[in-house]
């Protein structure tokens, strides 16, 4: 398997998240991208993703989607796949996507660092 | 050891009277499962999607979401752990009952990756420290002298740091005991590293008590929206505190886990 990371902007999680579940194992990956903790140098935000798929998953992901059995919203899931851009650093108008084991690297390549802590938020103290 | 036998020990003796809490085994392929509902054995190098809970309560942990699940990962030593990548991995439990007890032992083997500035909880089981019965570790917490840190909630919260040679990459047993109903803070919060109990902390909150934890789910790796970066080599949770020989018993048996000599 190879380890893929991913950038969405802010303003695409939902469709992204379509698109996840129509390429996805299962209904549960439209949770793939959730809060956008992080952000570029403009202090544009993205929810960033990582994880380990087959080598078949890019030819997947780029090619002409079908609908899985378990449904989805396939004009947001294709509004997505039109968005991918694999191999660039995040920007606000494409979902980048960079192959490689070390997410540090990943992230130092899409040029994404986390959205400073709220102190007053969770455990923090 | 005062009469008390350490070796042998095996951890489910901490659960022979149908304890309530959790123990998670990476070191045991068996217990593991690349998907979420339990079809697919684990293998290393592949995601975890589902590890079993051996402490006979059926406190299994999963990851629905494909791409946010844990590695499994054999280190050079030949040792078997779970890797986190920082970025959303997580396994979240089950509801498991812990509002009959007012005691708590966690401990948990790690490689923390994760040094300053950044949030990287081991372990917790809701997302807010001042809730009455939340209890977590941290490896690290929010800022670099916070190194490790520990958490129980009281109403208001008890939390812990340790600082001070402990940085990235850094590997521990990292134990909490609980009595939150105690008055006595020390009673309610208890940290310790690598089977010595701390006393020199970097931040020191003495919260309230309450009466009992919680009814909630335990999540491995994921606080809301921060995540570990690292190894968990070995996990337990168990809600009442130990006696005689078991706290030196199920140290080691996670020391000799992570690779760390107590």
């Amino acid at each position: 398997m190879i380890r893929i990371t991913f950038a969405c902007p802010a303003a695409h999680i939902p469709d992204a998240n379509q698109l996840a579940r129509v390429i996805g194992l299962s209904p549960d990956d439209d949770q793939t991208y959730g809060e956008p903790r992080f952000q570029d140098e403009g202090g544009n935000l993205y929810a960033v993703a990582s994880g380990l798929v087959e080598p078949s998953f890019i030819t997947t992901a780029t090619s002409p989607l079908v609908e899985p059995e378990w449904g989805a919203d396939m004009d947001a899931a294709q509004r997505a796949q039109a968005l991918a851009a694999l191999g660039e650093p995040a920007a606000p108008d494409h979902i980048a996507a960079v192959v490689g084991d070390d997410v540090n690297e990943a992230l130092a390549f899409l040029g994404l660092m986390p959205v400073p802590d709220d102190p007053s938020g969770g455990q923090s103290v | 050891m005062s009469g008390y036998q350490v070796w042998p020990f095996h951890p489910s003796i901490l659960f022979s009277s149908g304890e309530q809490g959790v123990w998670y085994d990476p070191s045991d392929l068996s217990s593991m499962f690349q998907d979420a509902a339990g079809t697919i054995p684990a293998a290393y190098g592949q995601p975890v999607g589902l590890i079993l809970d051996k402490s006979g309560n059926g406190n299994h942990a999963s990851q629905a979401t494909s791409t946010a699940r844990p590695t499994l990962m054999q280190d050079v030593d030949g040792r078997i752990y779970l890797s986190f990548d920082g970025v959303d991995d997580a396994l979240t439990s089950g509801i498991v009952d812990l509002s009959s007890t007012d005691e708590m032992l966690v401990i948990a083997g790690v490689h923390k990756l994760n040094s300053v500035g950044v949030i990287s909880p081991v372990i917790v089981n809701v997302a807010s420290g001042s809730i009455p019965g939340a209890f977590a570790l941290y490896a690290p917490n929010s800022s670099g002298n916070r190194q490790y840190a520990w958490s129980v909630g009281g109403g208001s919260q008890n939390f812990r740091a340790v600082d001070g040679g402990l940085a990235a990459p850094h590997t521990a047993v990292q134990s909490l005991l609980s009595k939150i109903s105690s008055a006595d803070p020390d009673a309610r919060i208890t940290p310790r590293l690598n089977g010595i109990t701390q006393t020199a902390f970097s931040t020191n909150l003495k919260g309230s008590a309450t009466s009992a934890f919680r009814v909630d789910t335990i999540r491995i790796g994921v606080q809301g929206t921060y995540y570990f970066k690292g190894r968990i080599y070995s996990l337990i949770v168990r809600g009442k505190l130990p006696a005689g020989g078991e706290l030196a018993g199920a140290e080691h048996h996670v020391a000799q886990k992570t690779g760390v000599t107590l």
